[in-house]
C-alpha cells in the first residue's frame, strides 16, 4: 500500500500555553502516571500473597526516599486525574462546554486537586 | 471526497470499533468515581502495618468485592487510555498494533493475576508459594 503523505499539525511546544491546552495534556500525563498505581497495586497483592516477610518488605519500601517520591507522583496524579476527570464527564453530557465554564472549571480542578493531596499527604 | 478518502472513511466505519471503547471508558471512570474515594478513604483509616492486619481485612466479603472491581475497573480503565494514547502518538501502522496487542495482553495477564490472587487469599487456605 501506498504511504500517504499528509501534513504534520504542529506540534505542542508552537502554542502559547493555555489553562485549557494545558489541563487536557496533564490529564494524559498524570493518567499515565497512574499506570504506576496498578503496578503497585499487583506489587502489593502479590507481596501479600506471598506471605508475611515479603509483605514486610512491601511495606518497608514506602518510607525510603523513592517511596516518598513514588507516594507524591501517585497521590497528586490520582486527585488530579479524578477531579478533572470528572470535568470530563460533565462534557460528555453536554454541560459546561462554553469558554467561561471550562476557565473556570479548570481553576476549580486546579485548586481542589493541590489542597487535595496536601491535605492527603499531610493527614 | 476523493475515492481514496471514501474508502478511508468506509474502512473506518466498517472496522466499528470507535463508539463501545469511549463508551466503556466513560463507564468505567463511573464506577472509578465511587472505587477511588473509597480506597483512598480505607488506605487512611486502616494503617495496614501487618500481615495479619491487611488479610483480616480483605477477607471481609465487602472489602474483596469491592478490591475486585477495584482492579478489575482500574486496569479496564488504564487500558482504554493507553491505547488512545498510542493511537494518538504512534504513527507507524505495525508499531502501534503491537503495541496495542501487547498492552492488552500484559494488562489481562496482570488484573488477572490479581483477581486470583484475591480469590486464593479470601477462599484459598495455604499461602501461595514464593515464586
Amino acid at each position: 500500500m501506498e504511504k500517504p503523505h499528509r501534513p504534520l499539525s504542529p506540534h505542542l511546544q508552537i502554542y502559547r500555553p493555555q489553562i485549557t491546552s494545558v489541563l487536557s495534556i496533564l490529564h494524559r500525563f498524570t493518567g499515565m502516571g497512574l499506570i504506576l498505581g496498578l503496578g503497585v497495586m499487583a506489587w502489593a497483592l502479590l507481596a501479600l500473597s506471598c506471605g508475611a516477610p515479603s509483605y514486610e518488605s512491601f511495606r518497608s519500601f514506602w518510607p525510603t526516599f523513592m517511596g516518598l517520591g513514588l507516594r507524591v507522583i501517585l497521590v497528586t496524579s490520582l486527585f488530579y486525574h479524578f477531579f478533572n476527570g470528572v470535568r470530563h464527564l460533565f462534557w460528555d453530557a453536554g454541560q459546561g462546554l462554553d469558554l467561561k465554564s471550562v476557565k473556570a472549571s479548570g481553576w476549580f480542578v486546579v485548586v481542589a486537586s493541590a489542597v487535595g493531596t496536601i491535605l492527603y499527604l499531610i493527614f | 471526497m476523493s475515492k481514496k478518502a471514501h474508502r478511508r472513511s468506509f474502512i473506518a466505519k466498517a472496522s466499528g470499533n470507535g463508539l463501545a471503547p469511549w463508551w466503556a471508558q466513560r463507564l468505567s471512570a463511573l464506577g472509578l468515581l465511587l472505587l477511588i474515594p473509597w480506597i483512598l478513604f480505607q488506605l487512611k483509616s486502616h494503617s495496614f502495618d501487618t500481615h495479619d492486619h491487611v488479610m483480616h481485612w480483605i477477607q471481609s466479603p465487602f472489602n474483596a468485592t469491592a478490591t475486585l472491581m477495584l482492579v478489575g475497573l482500574s486496569f479496564y480503565h488504564g487500558y482504554l487510555g493507553l491505547r488512545v494514547i498510542m493511537e494518538d502518538y504512534v504513527s507507524n501502522h505495525g508499531l502501534r498494533l503491537f503495541l496495542t496487542i501487547l498492552t492488552k495482553f500484559l494488562f489481562i495477564a496482570l488484573s488477572l493475576l490479581c483477581a486470583f490472587i484475591i480469590f486464593h487469599l479470601t477462599l484459598g487456605s495455604a499461602h501461595v508459594p514464593s515464586l
